[in-house]
């Protein structure tokens, strides 16, 4: 094992070399770019013998890595924001067709107004097209996630596409050290494709793949994929603890720190969560009982593991990056539902944060902790880093807008 | 490297400033990964807008004895280093800095003409025209990191010798050398 100081994007390219991915289609897009330049590089090296097949488009890319995948290729690809979305039609064809596609994806902002920026809207929009997804909160867990990734979309009770989801730049273009796997290692954590009962293309033997379904069947399908994506928990579950003998890191569903003795606990994806963790500590030496629960599988959800993780607290406060219009954060629905009928169900209430790339500091966990300590009281939804409404900050005409910054 | 520790202690936060294009970014990569190699833990956080050549283009870097877990690119620098000669006049550059924070900037300016933080010192080292001597081009990050770790001695130099010859293969000595006369031609307030 050898520490590296990678950004995220090299962190995913060089987890995906180590995969020996067999065919790559990309389209480039920041902040993800990085990613498919290392892997061309490393193929240009003979680093990597994969086939990089260059498309016109997203839409494009995930359709030859759905190609590649149906003759049995390991295939990989990188994607974010407005490409991700001009995927859309096809993610769902790649979870449909049952194809362990891996793609990183820096989180970016979806426009307009135009942010080159992270936050989550981009993969949460994407959580129910039948693809596992993943959120990392260090380069590390880009690293490992990958890996993860690949083991447990290839498993043959899941053969199912992953994400791995890596916030913009925050991640993307930060680096940071990484314990890195000898090749020989990863090889062991990830054996050749083992072959599938799913159905794969061959001259020899032609079928049709994605046909029509008639009305009588198709329950028995959907059903089929839901179990499969549920199941998955399971399977990561395996993956992480076979990765955890082999490497001594620890990979959760849902992290917990501090949560044992919590009445506060802060919830949510990605980096901000360590951030938070970096907050918690502090409020803690001020006598608040703050723990963090970062959500590292979203999905599938894991619902137990949450609801456990905050068994004992009296709030719970859920970050998003992210808003669902005319809703709440996507995530805190999903939380709600996973609490609703915990024998001690808490407050849950939710803080709409660090949307288009605005900074997280540690005070503005602070500042969520400071609107939601109380409980419930009549609002669940709040901006703390918004100007102008009333749950946000005051707008006062020229005068710095975050109390965060 | 220690992961076990819940907050980074000993932690320092220091602001490259630049123009794109000037290698901040890199410059960033290259002291953090020194100081990694220094036995410490370390991140650089490059914070720039859509790449645009000449734009302000700031790095964090933050170096501390245990995992950081900050994940935020605003903060209150100790060290400051302003890579660009023309820009540190501009806002930014000087915003939230400790009041002791030590200030370094590429200029050929007497120091005394620079901002200075209350109780902080101000530097002045003309790392263009080291550049130019050592380098023959006007890039002066690598002569601004020798710099810094001659005012802060937050990394080792032997440290950045070792991170600039793993990145520029064919021009490790020259960088080091930039690097060290900028270490000693440092002209304080």
């Amino acid at each position: 094992m050898t520490t590296e100081f990678w950004n995220g994007n090299r962190a995913a390219a060089e987890a995906a070399r180590q995969a020996r991915v067999e065919v790559v289609a990309a389209y480039p897009i920041t902040p993800q770019t990085h990613t498919v330049e290392y892997l061309s590089e490393y193929v240009a090296a003979g680093r990597l013998n994969a086939r990089l097949v260059r498309v016109e488009s997203e839409h494009s890319a995930l359709s030859a890595c759905c190609g590649a995948s149906a003759v049995g290729a390991r295939t990989f690809t990188a994607s974010c924001s407005q490409g991700l979305q001009l995927m859309s039609e096809v993610l769902y064809f790649a979870s449909g067709m049952r194809f362990p596609i891996v793609m990183a994806i820096a989180n970016r902002t979806l426009s307009v107004p135009v942010s080159i920026w992270a936050d989550h809207q981009d993969t949460l929009v994407n959580r129910d097209c039948g693809w596992i997804q993943l959120y990392a909160a260090s380069v590390q867990e880009v690293y490992d996630l990958v890996l993860m990734a690949f083991r447990t979309a290839e498993d043959p009770r899941v053969v199912l596409p992953a994400m791995v989801a890596y916030d913009g730049f925050i991640l993307s273009h930060a680096s940071e050290p990484v314990e890195t796997l000898s090749d020989e290692v990863v090889k062991d954590l990830l054996p050749p494709a083992p072959p599938h009962l799913r159905p794969l293309l061959d001259t020899k033997d032609p079928k049709q793949l994605g046909e029509v379904l008639f009305p009588d069947f198709y329950p028995d399908i959907e059903y089929k994929k839901h179990r499969a994506l549920e199941e998955s928990l399971a399977v990561l579950g395996e993956a992480f603890e076979d990765f955890r003998s082999r490497t001594g890191r620890r990979l959760s569903a849902v992290e917990t720190h501090g949560c044992a003795d919590a009445e506060i606990v802060i919830v949510g994806l990605g980096s901000m969560m360590q951030t938070a963790r970096h907050a918690a500590t502090r409020l803690r030496a001020e006598g608040m009982k703050v723990g963090v629960a970062q959500v590292r599988v979203y999905r599938p959800f894991p619902e137990r593991e949450l609801a456990r993780a905050v068994a004992g607290a009296r709030t719970v406060l859920v970050l998003d990056r992210d808003i669902g219009y005319g809703s709440a954060g996507m995530v805190y629905p999903d939380v709600t539902r996973a609490l609703y009928h915990a024998p001690s169900r808490p407050d849950v209430l939710n803080f709409i944060v660090g949307t288009g790339g605005k900074d997280i500091t540690p005070k503005t966990i602070e500042r969520c902790v400071e609107l939601g300590r109380g409980g419930y009281r009549g609002m669940s939804v709040f901006w703390p880093d918004a100007r102008g409404p009333a749950e946000g900050i005051p707008y006062t005409p020229g005068v710095k807008a975050c109390p965060c910054g | 490297m220690n992961r076990t520790t819940e907050v980074a202690t000993a932690l320092h936060e220091i602001r490259l400033v630049g123009r794109g294009g000037q290698g901040i970014v890199t410059a960033g990569e290259l002291l953090g990964e020194a100081a990694v190699l220094d036995g410490r833990y370390a991140q650089s956080i490059p914070a720039f807008g859509p790449e645009r050549r000449g734009a302000l283009a700031t790095c964090v870097v933050r170096m501390a004895d245990g995992e950081i877990l900050l994940r935020c690119s605003a903060g209150s620098p100790d060290v400051l280093v302003v890579i660009d000669p023309t820009i540190w006049r501009l806002p930014p550059v000087l915003l939230g800095l400790k009041p002791d924070a030590i200030l370094l900037f590429n200029t050929t300016r007497p120091p005394g003409e620079l901002p200075k933080r209350p109780q902080g010192r101000v530097g002045a080292v003309d790392a263009t025209g080291i550049a130019l001597a050592h380098l023959g081009r006007p890039i002066p990050n690598t002569a601004m990191l020798g710099a810094f770790a001659g005012a802060t001695g937050l990394v080792r130099m032997a440290s950045l010798k070792e991170v600039l010859r793993k990145r520029f293969p064919g021009k490790a000595d020259e960088n080091f050398a930039a690097a060290h006369a900028a270490s000693e031609a440092i002209r304080w307030a």
